[in-house]
């Protein structure tokens, strides 16, 4: 018998492509390494690239919370707390984003032994504020973007990709200026502990889409 | 004086669309007494599937009032399901784990101790051939398959009350057997049972009262045996049910 957190961790895995992700990561770092062997004073533009893509990648799946209808009718149909379904499915992204996260310092430095103390220490703050400002910031919208999403699939789009936005632009606040990451960090635990309560509270109150007779 | 199970009160509910408007339900009313099996019977439709959503807080009524287990529904309030399982029309099954994670998540999301979870899980999924695919993903599964799932999933918990939407739809005759016998087990327990289905065979089978929807409109709701008391002395559930479908 398997634990909820497993169980979970194992409906994500799946659907994710995990495997696809540490993939692109290498794959990027390679093709950033050989472009910075032609254009050595494009470095540092290369690295930002990196710390982007990167970010972008850690970030995506916390805005997929219950895309998927069915997912979210069983947690309707079982009378569960969603809030606590909410803390579960955060702490199941985390530790499955946190084996990314540990790759992209990983990748950069091990292809770029000659500046590895000054982007460990940058990568490594980027990767712990998109991973705590992404589920923040995700569930912050995701009742807004649920609401508009069977109506204007644009609209939600623009919602959802702000909000990604948003995420990104701290997580670089961070790798730009790495002491910012432990104020980010307390920001993003204080909002989040109320976010989990008023997310579940919203999506628990709306009508989950049926075909109409 | 037995307890009311379940009570719906004056519910209507309306769809709008680009194309029109559907008056799915029209004032509504009936109760199911506890301990009672309850067919919901109605052609295609009737509103049957709509009732059932709504009593699974998953779509709100335009009017009306309902109560459960003795306490009103709540818009927005879940944990009345705990003690209550429904199977809707709209299968509430995740794609990406098999079966048997499946019955797992939901089997410790209600609560259940890892033994509890596994001795219930053997117990109930033994009679049914999805037995023989707990551990293939879901989303390889067939239609029937997947209704044996949803069916078991609804009767995990031990639940005191059963809201099923056509449970026996899609079924081979051994799983509609296998569905029927532990029905009847549940209901001899106690269990209050209220099972939506346009196949009066089955229904009467099952149950000592029924609710005939028509059009949104409930055209009867009472126990069998009054239903039977109404009818002119030759004629059957099943002649009258057709008989009443055709005067509308």
């Amino acid at each position: 018998m398997h634990s909820v957190h497993r169980l979970l961790f194992r409906l994500h895995h799946r659907h994710r492509y995990r495997w696809a992700a540490f993939l692109a990561v290498a794959l990027m770092v390679l093709l950033l390494r050989k472009l910075g062997h032609y254009a050595p004073e494009a470095h540092g533009t290369l690295r930002l690239l990196y710390a982007i893509g990167s970010g972008m990648m850690l970030i995506a799946p916390f805005f997929e919370w219950f895309v998927d209808d069915r997912e979210w009718l069983c947690y309707r149909l079982w009378g569960v707390d969603l809030a606590e379904v909410l803390r579960r499915k955060s702490r199941v992204l985390l530790h499955q984003q946190g084996l990314l996260a540990l790759a992209v310092p990983a990748c950069w430095t091990a292809l770029h032994p000659a500046s590895w103390h000054v982007d460990l220490l940058r990568l490594a703050a980027l990767a712990l504020i998109a991973l705590a400002a992404a589920p923040v910031i995700g569930l912050a919208v995701y009742p807004v973007v649920r609401r508009w999403l069977r109506q204007t699939p644009m609209v939600t789009g623009f919602i959802g990709g702000g909000a990604q936005l948003l995420a990104l632009g701290l997580a670089l606040l961070s790798y730009l200026q790495p002491l910012l990451a432990p104020l980010l960090l307390v920001l993003c635990r204080h909002y989040g502990r109320q976010m989990f309560t008023r997310s579940a509270r919203a999506l628990d109150q709306m009508e989950l889409p049926v075909e109409h007779p | 004086m037995s307890m009311i199970a379940l009570e719906v009160q004056g519910c209507s509910r309306r769809f709008r669309s680009r194309k029109g408007t559907v008056q799915a339900l029209q004032d509504v009313t009936f109760q199911v007494p506890e301990g009672a099996c309850c067919g919901l019977l109605g052609p295609n439709g009737a509103g049957k599937s709509t009732l059932i959503r709504i009593l699974a807080n998953v779509l709100k009524p335009d009017v009306g009032r309902i109560s459960v287990l003795g306490e009103p529904l709540r818009w927005g309030r879940h944990a009345y399901k705990r003690q209550v399982g429904f199977m809707l029309e709209d299968l509430a099954l995740m794609e990406r784990l098999t079966g048997r994670e499946q019955l797992e998540l939901a089997a410790r999301l209600y609560g259940l101790s890892p033994e509890q979870a596994t001795a219930t899980i053997e117990a109930l999924v033994a009679p049914f051939e999805v037995a023989t695919a707990l551990d293939r993903w879901i989303e390889t599964y067939s239609h029937g398959m997947r209704r044996q799932l949803a069916f078991l999933l609804a009767l995990l918990h031990r639940p005191r009350l059963l809201v099923l939407d056509e449970p026996f739809e899609a079924m081979d005759a051994q799983a509609i057997e296998a569905a029927i016998t532990l029905l009847q087990a549940r209901h001899r327990e106690g269990a209050t049972l209220l099972i939506s289905s346009h196949c009066l065979d089955k229904l009467e089978r099952l149950c000592d009262h029924l609710v005939v929807l028509h059009r949104g409109r409930v055209r009867f709701a009472g126990s069998v045996a009054d239903c039977r008391d109404h009818l002119p002395a030759a004629e059957t559930l099943e002649a009258a049910y057709l008989r009443w479908l055709r005067e509308g």
